[in-house]
């Protein structure tokens, strides 16, 4: 147990964590936004992994940033066709996103598929470096903690104040969520209801595409099939927890992602010890427990999942 | 908000006036349009891709109905999607949406397996019935914490069923690496299922399994539930909790029963899985049976024949994706996009169906239960009139 105790080890825990938790700080933060408008994607792992194979595709081809705004872009056509049949056809929300899960799993999977005849046609980026902040990445411990991050991270982390000031402070964020509460007062005070919910819809679509982009180009830089392994849905369960406040998804976000990193840094600990399956139900654990956390807490949205439909 | 185009609305009113006939024939035809749309984008992404449709979808049909085998593997791939989609139904049909099948059958396939180690040597007439109900247990108990943490704590069943999924992965990834690995083998698989528990094939040269004829008996259970009392209560309580509550249905009981339900027909599912397809277990037991279940619920309004037809175009389908993986080279991933395309038409041209369908589900899609709305006054029903 003494080597539970290093300082490597907490240190790769909570970088780890960060690194872990960017993908879903995109996804959840444009996601609360939706929701807080009133549209619910279960969707939302789709988005991340057509976003996913997508920034991977365009930035072999063209570069970084590239590739993670094709990725936010795709992320985007996906949630079109949310907007189209839910927020416009008032089709059920929730079949609609079971449906854009499979298909973005299963069009990732063809696409892979065609385009890698052999494993050795897998296109791949290399990873990204960190950036030093000057000074704080030397402090000890915390520099290398927390300030050693690549720009996608950074970015990311960056976001979270931004969203929060649109939603907080800006007539679109008091528009969102006043569409989410009550769309027929909102219409009544002159709210273009269904053109809100759209944009709303279309900014999960695009910062889940992002967050694909992230996980990809960030972290394991090669596709393969269901690369996203639910993390869509946890990104769900975050904004949950977070009760839809932009700053509590941010946490929840790096939450899950510490534990995960936590429990795979604990594989070497505990190594014959504990089966590693066991470790690896850490954080689905602690996702559980947010889950029932913020079921007891959570003030959700009054108008969250319901289609708005103009009266006749 | 004049110009917005509201499809689903007059399509309710068609359907609202039309007779039974009539709305079968508007069913029927706008089932097929969206099958047929599904194809043609599918066509189009083969067309994108360099491929042929015509051989593609020729390989797809040939694979699916063409030769004793291939229609064997299209039922053998059905009867799991109608036995997990009845369950699913039956929790939809009280307002509840779980996608925990997926767990729910790899925990039923073990404790099939488990339960026929047990009566190993027993007859198989004793062996055979002990394996399923131990299935059907292990399936419910899976089901067990997500159903009590909705009916007390009013946990979100949609992402608390998926986190036991992943549980269930983890556990059947470990028993299959350690306690019920055979020595000798080198992938993770367990132990031979027990050969008195093991369900005969029907049809030799095929994998065609009596199993497979579990599926219209859970069929027509579905058909009795949907008729008898019980199910009229759960229906009701799934239509308006408030009412029913009035009414004196426990709606805890409600919530609790019809999870536990769908999670023992997902068990029963692993039991033939392990003693019918695989007779065996690997960590794929439930590919995406879970996950495909309760799409094929979704399709067929939560209704007998629904499912059936669902079922069969999807066991086709999947059946169908491999064999044109292997003599096209076109990748099996081809299906999911066609299935899910499929599901997007009938979201479209169910809107009015599964919306009232899932009315009853709009506390569930809400992700937790909506307390604020309770405070103000507003009814429900009121609100999820909205969503028509």
């Amino acid at each position: 147990m003494d080597r539970l105790l290093t300082e490597t080890f907490w240190i790769a825990s909570i970088s780890g964590g960060l690194r872990l938790a960017t993908p879903l700080i995109y996804a959840s933060i444009g996601e609360t936004f939706s929701q807080r408008a009133g549209v619910l994607n279960i969707g939302l792992e789709g988005y991340m992994i057509v976003g996913s194979l997508t920034s991977l595709y365009v930035a072999v081809e063209t570069g970084t940033l590239i590739g993670l705004l094709a990725g936010g872009i795709a992320g985007m056509l996906m949630a079109l066709l949310m907007v189209a049949l839910s927020v416009r056809l008032s089709a059920n929300q929730v079949v609609v996103g079971f449906a854009l899960t499979t298909l973005g799993i299963g069009l990732t999977g063809f696409v892979f598929r065609e385009t890698t005849p052999t494993p050795q046609d897998a296109r791949r980026v290399s990873r990204l470096s960190e950036i030093d902040i000057p000074g704080l990445s030397d402090v000890p411990f915390l520099g290398d903690a927390i300030f050693g991050n690549n720009w996608i991270s950074w970015m990311g982390f960056a976001l979270v104040p931004i969203a929060w000031w649109c939603s907080a402070r800006t007539t679109f964020g008091l528009q969102v969520r006043a569409v989410g509460e009550d769309p027929d007062a909102a219409a009544a005070r002159g709210v273009p209801v269904v053109r809100v919910r759209s944009l709303a819809c279309l900014l999960s679509g695009f910062l889940g595409g992002v967050g694909g982009g992230a996980l990809m180009l960030g972290q394991v830089g090669q596709f393969q099939p269901f690369l996203t392994a639910n993390r869509g849905f946890i990104a769900l369960i975050v904004i949950i927890m977070a009760s839809w406040s932009v700053w509590g998804a941010a946490v929840g976000a790096f939450v899950f992602g510490f534990f995960e990193a936590f429990s795979s840094n604990l594989r070497n600990v505990v190594s014959g010890d504990v089966p590693t399956e066991a470790l690896n139900a850490i954080p689905f654990l602690v996702a559980l427990t947010i889950l029932i956390i913020g079921a007891r807490r959570a003030r959700m949205p009054r108008g969250l999942g319901v289609n708005y439909v103009a009266d006749r | 908000m004049a110009d917005e185009p509201v499809v689903a609305e007059t399509h309710d009113d068609v359907e609202l006036e039309a007779s039974g006939l009539e709305r079968a024939t508007i069913g029927a035809s706008t089932s097929i349009l969206a099958v047929l749309g599904a194809l043609i984008v599918g066509g189009v992404i083969l067309l994108v891709s360099g491929d042929s449709p015509f051989s593609a979808y020729g390989a797809m049909l040939d694979g699916a109905f063409g030769s004793k085998f291939a229609i064997g593997e299209t039922l053998a791939r059905s009867a799991p999607l109608v036995i997990v989609g009845a369950g699913a139904a039956v929790a939809l049909r009280a307002g509840m949406v779980t996608i925990g099948a997926q767990g729910q059958v790899i925990v039923g396939a073990i404790g099939a397996l488990l339960t026929a180690k047990l009566f190993d040597g027993a007859p198989s007439g004793l062996a055979i019935p002990a394996a399923a109900i131990g299935g059907a247990l292990f399936g419910a108990a899976w089901a067990l914490v997500p159903a009590l943490l909705r009916a007390y704590l009013g946990v979100n069943e949609i992402l608390s069923t998926l986190l036991f999924t992943e549980f269930a992965a983890l556990l059947i990834e470990y028993l299959l690496n350690g306690p019920l690995k055979p020595p000798a083998a080198i992938t993770p698989q367990s132990d031979a299922y027990p050969d008195n528990g093991v369900l005969g094939l029907v049809i030799d040269g095929t994998r065609f399994h009596i199993g497979v004829l579990v599926a219209p008996a859970v069929l027509l259970g579905l058909w009795w539930w949907i008729r008898s009392t019980v199910g009229f209560r759960y229906d009701l309580y799934g239509e308006n909790p408030r009412l029913a509550e009035s009414l004196g249905i426990p709606g805890r009981r409600v919530v609790l029963n019809s999870l536990l339900i769908s999670g023992a027909a997902a068990g029963v599912v692993g039991w033939i899985q392990a003693a019918g397809l695989l007779q065996r277990l690997y960590l794929e037991i439930a590919s995406e049976i879970g996950f495909f279940g309760l799409v094929v619920a979704f399709l067929g309004a939560a209704r007998p024949a629904g499912i059936l037809a669902a079922s069969l175009l999807f066991g086709a389908l999947q059946s169908g994706g491999l064999a044109m993986q292997s003599s096209e080279g076109i990748p099996a991933s081809l299906s999911d996009v066609i299935q899910a395309l499929i599901l997007l038409g009938f979201a479209v041209r169910y809107a009015p169906q599964i919306a009232s369908l899932l009315r009853r589900a709009a506390r569930s899609f809400r992700l937790v239960p909506d307390r604020s709305s309770r405070a103000s006054g507003s009814t429900p029903a009121a609100g999820s009139a909205r969503g028509r």
